[in-house]
């Protein structure tokens, strides 16, 4: 079977590219080319199988929220561990570390020597490094989260052990590694013969390569031809990354020293603060390398150079020193007594929003680029174009984020999800698409299978993506908290009518899936052959004066059926929670009527209502108790205790050992419902 | 939605529909019959632009860096003092009734992993909160106005119990 299954597509990828918008670039050898176009697919290939398992393990978290397969808690929060690290790293940052490669080689900066090794040394560290964070969470319950806030890690409340943790630390310190060694391999290729500077000094070429030749033209001269823009951003985060990390490891270090030796060990707010010195720039290790994709294919696109100029050079000189001292805008909230924490908070709030500059200046770049331009809307540019909507969008919330006054409502709310989620997947994920549609043909030499299935995946993408996004930024304004394995019924309907969207969303990646694998299987034919397919069609379109329909058209009539959709999903969800709401809950209807529902006499305890008490009062956090469904493994199984209601009361009122005392919190007649319920039910 | 959320929410709404405005207008403008564009009066526009971004960045600073939650808003002798521990999981608050219309201090600590003080208001609307790391003792200062029951929630993921980590306290006349 020669001829693809679907009509030709109207526009290919690689036809409506521009050559480059960069002029006096020396092109690589065939075998330079393929060295760099190896190492991109393999990094993006191997991020992408990356974020399909990462995707199905965040859409479990979702419909484990709304009741649709609940998750055991710390399954729960295992995947979510998993979920965060994979996505955010194995994927988002992967795949860009990968495309940076591909960019850097179409600019004429061949990967050579030290940095091929140092590409090689990246990719199999990240792979073992998510391996075994994969293994650590799914098999071995490490469940302290992503960001695995110290001391959290060796207080694990008897859901995983110290050498788990050990485990979980080297395989993070791995990632680490890779991260090194990519800013490594980067910074050896932009100051390679490419660079075009003058001075053969490393330090003054490394200033060439951040783009001090516009500010400083006689200290960092080139010969003839200027910097392109693109390489910029990649310096910038190379150079970065190398400073936030080191200190990360050395904690990783320590931490897994401290899972063999207990009695080692650091200062908690001091972890929290280097946690994000580092935190803060790996956001950046997404974003400045989407920068440079950006700057590189929008101009393609086009079809003119980017708007740019000195301005930019300064954006990101700012960006470069501003990056590595803004971490704190993550700890707003922590200010304990007698630390300084408070000042550095404060100083953090105005350095943050100079970080806003580079962002502001490319978004403004990038859309004065497209201005008026003869751009060529594809499946790739349109996936471009909704990334710099993301970009926007997520950066509108970060400066809400940064502003102290602001975060004290929305810290560690829901509010902070749907942000980096517009960041992660929006900004950086519709870059990630986009490239992957205009690198793709020219990688492997095969067009697209299908530009309408592009189509689709991109617009479907887009539209679904904001459906699961919004709920969490109106449900974060509302005070529903983060990292909430069950979050408070009273949040319930905004997870209902997030299902919808996600089951949308995961249908247009499936889409993608296969409309990858034809093209890779040269489904779609060479890129020749497309284009001149494209070509005749046009042809022929203009022999018969048949008029075409125009993409605008075709666009919104998309766009309409994908809203409708949309909106009929997500208003039968809300439905759904809704009515699941005002029902009343299965344990007020009485199973079978043995007594009377009449109210029960003063004195004697209330079975069922002991039960609401349990599990609402937190008792299900601590102890397993099977006929609550609880599996808490902190103080003793209730279980095996099997204690008297009196047994129960005193330790409830009055605490025991480290069991804080509930008499402030349950009135004395929750607290006799409770133990009635607890002596009647334990171990039967 | 207490007041600071639904000033973030319109303040972001706003600033979302004029970003929605700009997206169509540059796709429009890829689709109009046009003459060559200076590219030099482009890089200009963007000066002014850069103006624009500056100017809001600016006055967002000095409209709310004068209200962060670091000063001690309790300075006279007229408080309550609340002693908190916040441990896995759950909550031992010390008075756990407090009078409304009088500043109320929080001490909190932690004796394992970092927590979060999230407190709600009797109409389970967000009130305040702060972050309790162990090893050190953070205070937090506030003046309830409306009398009832609150319920604090762990704003910190501290582990397989964090959802379940709550209490609640009175706020009395």
């Amino acid at each position: 079977m020669s001829a693809p299954a679907v009509a030709i597509p109207e526009t290919t990828e690689a036809a409506s590219l521009a050559p480059t918008a960069y002029e006096g670039i020396e092109p690589l050898s065939d075998a330079e080319r393929k060295v760099a176009a190896n190492w991109t697919l393999r990094f993006v290939l191997t991020a992408s199988a990356i974020f399909l398992v990462a995707g199905v393990l965040g859409m479990l978290l979702r419909n484990s929220q709304a009741d649709l397969g609940r998750l055991d808690d710390n399954m729960w929060y295992a995947i979510m561990t998993v979920h965060g690290l994979g996505a955010f790293v194995g994927w988002a940052a992967f795949a860009v570390m990968g495309f940076a490669y591909w960019i850097l080689a179409s600019l004429g900066f061949a990967l050579r020597g030290f940095g091929r090794v140092m590409a090689a040394t990246s990719w199999i560290t990240m792979v073992v490094g998510v391996a075994g964070i994969v293994v650590t969470t799914l098999i071995f319950d490490f469940a302290a989260s992503w960001v695995f806030l110290y001391p959290l890690p060796f207080e694990s409340a008897g859901q995983w052990s110290d050498w788990v943790a050990g485990l979980f630390s080297a395989s993070v310190l791995l990632s680490g590694v890779s991260i090194i060694t990519w800013c490594l391999s980067i910074l050896h290729t932009v100051v390679g013969p490419a660079l075009k500077a003058k001075s053969s000094n490393v330090l003054t070429r490394m200033g060439v390569a951040l783009g001090f030749g516009y500010l400083w033209p006689a200290k960092f001269a080139t010969n003839p031809r200027k910097l392109p823009y693109p390489v910029i951003p990649l310096t910038v985060i190379g150079i970065d990354m190398i400073i936030a990390t080191l200190p990360l490891a050395v904690l990783l270090v320590i931490m897994i020293i401290q899972s063999a030796t207990p009695e080692v060990g650091v200062n908690a707010l001091f972890a929290k603060n280097i946690l994000w010195f580092f935190g803060h720039p790996v956001v950046y290790l997404l974003l400045f390398p989407a920068a440079a994709a950006y700057y590189y294919l929008i101009p393609r696109y086009a079809g003119r150079p980017l708007v740019a100029g000195k301005l930019i050079a300064i954006a990101w000189a700012i960006a470069v020193v501003a990056n590595v001292i803004v971490w704190a805008h993550h700890v707003y909230i922590d200010y304990p007594d007698g630390t300084p924490q408070a000042a550095i908070n404060v100083a953090m709030q105005p350095l943050t929003f100079s970080l806003t500059i580079p962002s502001a200046l490319s978004l403004y770049s990038l859309a004065f680029t497209i201005y008026k331009s003869d751009f060529k809307w594809t499946p790739g540019s349109t996936a471009l174009f909704f990334g710099l909507v993301g970009w926007f969008l997520a950066g509108l919330s970060g400066v809400i984020n940064a502003t102290i006054a602001f975060d004290q409502v929305v810290h560690n709310t829901l509010w902070i999800v749907g942000h980096f989620h517009h960041m992660a997947f929006f900004n950086i994920g519709f870059l990630i698409i986009g490239a992957m549609y205009a690198f793709i043909p020219e990688l492997t030499g095969k067009a697209w299978w299908s530009a309408r299935a592009g189509r689709f995946h991109v617009w479907v993408t887009f539209i679904a993506g904001m459906g699961f996004v919004i709920p969490w930024l109106i449900e974060g304004l509302n005070g529903a908290p983060r990292r909430f394995a069950i979050l408070p019924e009273q949040y319930n309907a905004y997870a209902w009518a997030s299902i919808p969207f996600i089951l949308l969303l995961s249908l247009a990646q499936f889409v993608f899936l296969f409309n990858l694998i034809m093209t890779l299987r040269g489904k779609g034919g060479t890129v020749a052959e497309a284009a001149a397919r494209e070509q005749a069609v046009a042809a022929e379109r203009a022999a018969t004066g048949r008029k075409r329909m125009a993409d605008a058209s075709v666009e919104a009539v998309i766009v309409l059926v994908a809203v409708a959709l949309a909106f009929a999903a997500g208003a039968a969800g809300w439905a759904i929670g809704r009515s699941s709401n005002d029902s009343p809950p299965a344990s007020e209807t009485p199973v079978a009527p043995a007594e009377p529902a009449a109210p029960a006499e003063p004195g004697a305890p209330d079975v069922e209502a002991g039960k609401d008490v349990f599990t609402s009062a937190g008792c299900a956090g601590c102890h397993a108790l099977s006929d609550a469904g609880a599996a808490g493994a902190v103080g003793p199984n209730l279980d095996e205790l099997a204690p008297t209601a009196e047994v129960v009361n005193a330790a409830v009122t009055n605490g025991k050992g480290a069991m804080p005392a509930f008499a402030g919190q349950l009135s004395d007649e929750e607290i006799a419902n409770v133990s009635a319920y607890v002596a009647g039910v334990a171990g039967k | 939605m207490g007041h600071v959320a639904s000033v973030i929410a319109w303040f972001y709404l706003g600033l979302v529909i004029i970003g929605l405005v700009i997206s169509v207008a540059l796709w429009r403008s890829t689709r109009a019959r046009r003459k060559q564009v200076d590219q030099h009066k482009l890089e200009r526009r963007e000066r002014g632009w850069l103006v624009v971004v500056v100017v809001l960045l600016v006055a967002l600073l000095f409209g709310t860096i004068f209200f962060t939650p670091y000063d001690d808003d309790a300075k006279g002798s007229n408080k309550q003092v609340v002693n908190v521990t916040a441990q896995q999981f759950g909550f031992v608050i010390e008075p756990a009734v407090v009078k409304a219309g009088v500043p109320t201090e929080f001490v909190l600590t932690s004796p394992d992993v970092n927590h979060g003080f999230g407190v709600f208001d009797p109409d389970e609307e967000f009130v305040t909160q702060v972050q309790i790391i162990p090893g050190d003792t953070q205070k937090l200062t506030h003046t309830f106005e409306k009398v009832g029951r609150y319920r604090v929630l762990c704003f910190e993921f501290c582990g397989v119990g964090h959802h379940v980590m709550q209490a609640t306290f009175e706020v009395t006349e």
